[in-house]
């Protein structure tokens, strides 16, 4: 499992925001983390992704 | 929930006291929530937004009043808001899988929109959620606020544990949630379940992400693997969580129960051992009853599909609460229910063992007696289950009965009945009182018997009752 997630660096201890009356439980923050790194990391490549399409596609007007 | 005195002061109802943004009281049959001053910004930024959910029917409905009004603007009280009072008040472990599917639906709808108009949900508990007839609605107005920019989502181990994996645990596993809900009231543990799954259930993404990494990375006292974890720093970009919801939307959308082979029970209306003449002159008898009655709300026990509360409904009852242990056929109760737009709400009890006062100092979750009462009680087909099968004297079984509501029909089976026959088929007869005219002086004692008739060749009999 560590392999495979290597972009979740565990550090310090596991911190709340001050509002939250409720316990999110590690686990559940860690996978969010990852779906963040994830939906982050892909907005990115999506918009590379459409750069790179658009050198093939013929211009419309 | 007893409330006959006059009381002076609002009363804290003893299950609100986790969430300190505000609480709940009871107050000469009102209920009155307050809004503290720390949670006052945040409900007043929502209040439009809550209005709209009203209107919607997905919110239940609250007005504004002045905390003076009550005595209540000591002890930081901004607000004070009251509600309509919910009947029948019901748990997640007293829904079928298919309630509960709808109340996680219904929950994931809510929160997506909330969060198109930039609020959120601080908590994912069920309970938040209630049903007025077959349809949900949300109570907790202080659990909406407003959204902040790339938070995580806090509700979603709740949101597992009181939905999704109760969910799971009868899809993947077929087994019915309720008796370990019951058990543990936060729902089913993620660690529990994640130990459970077989292999092949494990590796797609859905289970894998909601349900064995959470797993996995849950710091616990009993792991010796320690997770330490910050999310400063850290963002859920509002699409991801978006889709995090339309994800869970589709796949709870998308559950079975495991077994789709039929019980007993779920075919008991087509297999059931009276003919068509009989059926009719016993739903005849119920008709009459209902409209003789005028009872508007009944409590159906053993309602199976729901026959003769449609009965009730269509006799000028408004609405019935059903009960039954069968899963199945809660299920199909509850489709039917929709299908027909029937103001009827299908329940899981095991009468032999209601549901009990418990939780937090045994009251914050009431048992049954406390919460389900009815102008009128059908219990058809029903009386010999506790009485031959779990050998529950005769004479309790009436007064329990009775004292669901002043008036009633019991239906008596007798011993030369098929069904009564087979349960005794494999056991000693110990009832040598089981008699009709015993089951009558029963219930003379608990109630005036208003009417008896005799519905099957084998001698069932439906007794109408009456309680001064």
């Amino acid at each position: 499992m560590k392999i495979v997630f290597p972009a979740v660096a565990f550090s310090a201890a596991f911190t709340l925001p001050a509002y939250a009356y409720l316990d999110p439980g590690t686990g559940s923050m860690v996978l969010q983390a990852i779906i963040g790194a994830i939906a982050v990391g892909g907005a990115a490549v999506s918009v590379y992704w459409a750069k790179f399409k658009s050198l093939f596609t013929s211009r419309k007007k | 929930m007893e409330e006959e005195e006059a009381l002076a002061d609002p009363v804290r109802l003893p299950g609100s006291f986790r969430d300190p943004s505000g609480h709940i009281y009871s107050f000469e049959n009102r209920v009155l929530r307050s809004v503290s001053h720390g949670a006052a910004g945040e409900y007043e930024a929502s209040r439009q937004t809550l209005n709209e959910l009203v209107t919607q029917g997905m919110l239940v409905d609250f007005r504004e009043l002045s905390p003076e009004e009550f005595g209540m603007e000591q002890g930081g009280n901004a607000y004070v808001l009251e509600h309509p009072k919910l009947a029948p008040w019901t748990y997640p472990y007293e829904w079928s899988f298919s309630l509960l599917q709808r109340a996680a639906l219904f929950h994931l709808e809510l929160h997506l929109y909330l969060l198109e108009r930039g609020l959120n949900l601080s908590d994912a508990s069920a309970y938040n959620v209630q049903f007025q007839g077959t349809e949900p609605v949300f109570i907790d107005h202080l659990s909406v606020r407003p959204y902040r920019d790339g938070e995580f989502w806090l509700g979603h181990r709740q949101f597992c544990e009181q939905f999704l994996n109760p969910l799971l645990l009868r899809a993947h596993l077929d087994i019915a949630h309720n008796a370990w809900y019951r058990g543990n009231l936060e729902g089913i543990a993620t660690n529990d379940l994640a130990r459970l799954l077989p292999m092949r259930s494990r590796f797609g993404w859905k289970v894998l992400s909601n349900v064995v990494l959470p797993a996995y990375f849950q710091k616990n006292t009993t792991s010796d693997r320690e997770v330490s974890f910050t999310t400063e720093g850290r963002r859920l970009p509002l699409a991801g969580l978006q889709s995090m919801l339309r994800q869970l939307h589709t796949w709870i959308g998308a559950l079975r129960p495991a077994n789709t082979r039929s019980t007993t029970w779920a075919n008991y209306a087509s297999t059931t051992t009276y003919d068509d003449d009989e059926t009719t002159r016993k739903k005849e008898f119920i008709a009459t009853f209902i409209q003789q009655s005028g009872a508007r709300t009944v409590i159906d026990l053993g309602c199976n599909t729901g026959d003769y509360s449609k009965v009730s409904l269509e006799s000028g009852a408004a609405s019935v609460t059903g009960f039954d242990f069968d899963q199945q056929t809660l299920d199909k109760a509850y489709s039917r229910a929709r299908a027909e737009n029937l103001n009827f709400l299908p329940l899981y009890l095991d009468a032999r063992n209601p549901s009990p006062d418990q939780g937090w100092m045994q009251s914050e979750r009431s048992g049954f007696r406390q919460r389900f009462t009815a102008d009128a009680v059908l219990a058809l087909a029903f009386e010999h289950h506790l009485a031959i099968a779990h050998n529950v004297p005769l004479d309790q079984v009436v007064e329990w009965i009775t004292a669901t509501a002043p008036a009633g029909v019991i239906e008596f089976v007798p011993k030369a009945d098929p069904t009564v026959v087979k349960m005794l088929a494999l056991r000693e007869d110990i009832f040598p009182d089981y008699t009709e005219e015993a089951f009558a002086a029963a219930l003379a004692r608990s109630a005036s018997i208003t009417g008896r008739m005799q519905v099957t060749d084998s001698g069932r009999t439906l007794f109408s009752y009456a309680r001064d």
